[in-house]
């Protein structure tokens, strides 16, 4: 690579950086790995725990009506493959999981994946937004008030998103719940709006639990990109940034935010997974049937087909970000590339 | 040593915690006996009635005990697995780093407390499996930190000199490396509390606490699934909430004091939930 220096110097730079494609090539690898240490992890998990295996395909009700007829129970092990070794159960797991064969909820009478189908954009309609809105007040909240932390203003804001932060999220909810809906009856109590429903009822069933999960997670990236700005704010450029005279949000954007972003996009891919575990929570106090809800309701009916197929669908979506975080960082930070 | 206010104001949070464990020793007849359900807070009982005509303030007592010690317990396993974890990572090296490395990396990536309900739905609701699932589940950042440190002291000089005189390296890891992490691991342990009692009120309101000891998350379950919440019985599930949040506060209080008292760290909360 050849640079041109100010005065018309040229000089040749010694490439350091690692090509992207191998980069590439490494990271694809690794979060296939990862993506199938999960997969396998939850062949496992039913597996590893004292009882029959049956009883997790059909719960105990059925399997208890089904104990009394020993050549029933042997057909089924059969049926289900569970008389084979462990190694050919894991690749029909697999090859099941690849065709979209998640298994049968007894609890719903239906296929596992077509309840995942029809749920997960119920949940990705509160997480992804939730992400960015977090992310993007926090940043701007937390630079603020890292930036000379001393005031009283400042110190009140940091202490509150610190309370914020030991509050429970559903209890969160619950009294958002109470407040909004119950005493000032501005918003539906709870539950997804019936299919059809104009976009104005959508929108006010969703208002309540994002908010209640957004305000959380801004607390949390206020208070991580808070700590990152006063760890910033003494280093020596920043006092070059400052004696160049720039607008406010010239240094802002160039001296604060800029050496905080890669910290901040894996921050973003940790958000990911933390705004999956609070959406969760707040689904169920709203009763709004994403993945949360739904694995809620497996957990009451111990519906374990249902149970798994939504974790390893969270799962996924949480491995996914990560990658994409990744990449990102890879354009990003240059130390990521010399490495 | 002197505290500084928000120390001060941990500690004094977690002696007021620890007065309702006390208090919850009171004998049965000090709380109003059973009456009408959903009876708002009275005289006769300070924080109303829960669905079944018990006294909240009662239930809210005996809370204390089981939430607080489910939260040191499992904090307590995971700060052990943790700092075992990252001593032998950072300490040994080599093949041994590297599998324990994407160990740590796995379980810093997947979704934590989804994990925690698979496995705690299929070990069933008790005492025991709600701390173990939470124990062995809230390890890695502990893992990691120590690693780092443990890392750093195997540069040191002294290390040198003890292997150079024959020691061996578990007889280093736990006489020497151990020691002298011990502030971290400390700090990092009352950092844990607070993460555990989130994930025991957590798993409990999902309905996978212990059936038979009334917690805190336990509470919040029933007023959410018993209808406490749509009838606006507001006296049955705001005190659980405000008291997980206080024990919360104070632990993270006093666990960012300890962290700056040995430099851990500028980064506080960095892994709370």
């Amino acid at each position: 690579m050849v640079l041109s220096s100010g005065e018309g110097v040229t000089f040749q730079a010694i490439p350091l950086e690692h090509p992207f494609i191998f980069w590439f090539a490494r990271k694809v690898v690794r979060y296939l790995l990862l993506s199938l240490t999960a997969v396998v992890m939850n062949f496992f998990i039913p597996r590893m725990m004292p009882g029959d295996l049956l009883i997790f395909i059909f719960g105990e009700d059925v399997y208890g009506i089904a104990l009394n007829n020993p050549d029933l129970i042997e057909s089924l092990k059969v049926k289900y493959g569970l008389n084979l070794p462990i190694t050919d159960q894991l690749f029909i797991y697999l090859k099941n999981l690849i065709s979209g064969d998640f298994g049968y909820s007894f609890s719903f009478g239906r296929p596992v994946a077509d309840i995942i189908r029809e749920r997960l954009p119920l949940t990705l309609i509160m997480t992804i937004p939730s992400t960015v809105l977090s992310l993007t007040i926090g940043t701007i909240l937390g630079t603020y008030l890292g930036w000379k932390p001393g005031s009283p203003t400042k110190r009140i804001a940091s202490a509150l998103c610190m309370i914020i932060r030991s509050i429970p999220i559903y209890w969160f909810g619950m009294l958002f719940l109470l407040v909004f809906s119950l005493w000032a009856k501005l918003t539906p109590i709870g539950g997804a709006p019936p299919a059809g429903a104009p976009l104005s009822e959508f929108i006010a069933h969703l208002a309540l639990p994002l908010l209640v999960l957004t305000m959380y997670h801004v607390s949390y990236v206020t208070m991580i990109v808070r700590g990152l700005t006063v760890e910033i704010s003494e280093e020596p450029f920043i006092i070059t940034g400052l004696s160049k005279g720039l607008s406010w949000f010239k240094f802002w954007s160039r001296y604060l935010l800029r050496p905080s972003l890669p910290p901040l996009i894996s921050l973003a891919a940790m958000e990911m997974g933390f705004a999956f575990s609070g959406a969760l929570l707040v689904e169920i106090v709203f009763s709004w049937p994403g993945m949360g809800y739904t694995m809620w309701q497996a957990v009451i009916e111990r519906d374990y087909p249902l149970l798994q197929a939504t974790f390893m669908t969270v799962a996924l979506i949480v491995i996914f970000a990560n990658a994409l975080a990744d990449i990102l960082s890879y354009a990003l930070d240059p130390r990521v590339r010399s490495r | 040593m002197k505290l500084n206010k928000a120390e001060a104001l941990g500690i004094s949070l977690i002696l007021a915690i620890s007065l309702m464990v006390v208090l919850s020793f009171l004998p049965e007849k000090c709380f109003g006996k059973s009456s009408t359900p959903y009876s708002p807070p009275s005289l006769e009982h300070l924080l109303g009635t829960d669905d079944l005509g018990n006294d909240v303030l009662r239930f809210l007592l005996l809370g204390s005990r089981i939430s607080l010690l489910i939260g040191i317990l499992s904090a307590t396993v995971s700060t052990l697995v943790g700092a075992l974890v990252g001593a032998l990572s950072g300490f040994i090296g080599g093949a041994l780093d590297d599998a324990l490395s994407s160990l740590i990396d796995l379980f810093m990536t997947l979704p934590v407390l989804p994990l925690m309900i698979v496995l705690a739905a299929y070990l069933g609701p008790s005492f025991f499996n709600e701390t173990i699932v939470i124990g062995l589940l809230w390890w890695p950042a502990t893992a990691r930190l120590v690693r780092a440190r443990a890392r750093q002291i195997r540069e040191a000089p002294f290390i040198e000199g003890l292997i150079g005189l024959g020691a061996g390296r578990l007889y280093a890891i736990f006489k020497h490396v151990l020691p002298n992490i011990w502030g971290l691991v400390f700090a990092r342990f009352v950092l844990s509390v607070p993460g555990a009692i989130m994930f025991e009120a957590g798993l409990s309101f999902i309905g996978l606490g212990d059936p038979t000891i009334p917690s805190w998350g336990t509470m919040l379950h029933f007023a959410m699934t018993r209808g406490a919440l749509l009838r606006g019985a507001w006296w049955t599930f705001v005190p659980p909430g405000l008291c997980i949040a206080i024990t919360a506060l104070g632990f993270t209080l006093v666990g960012m004091g300890l962290e700056q008292r040995y430099k851990l760290s500028t980064k506080p909360m960095e892994d709370l939930l």
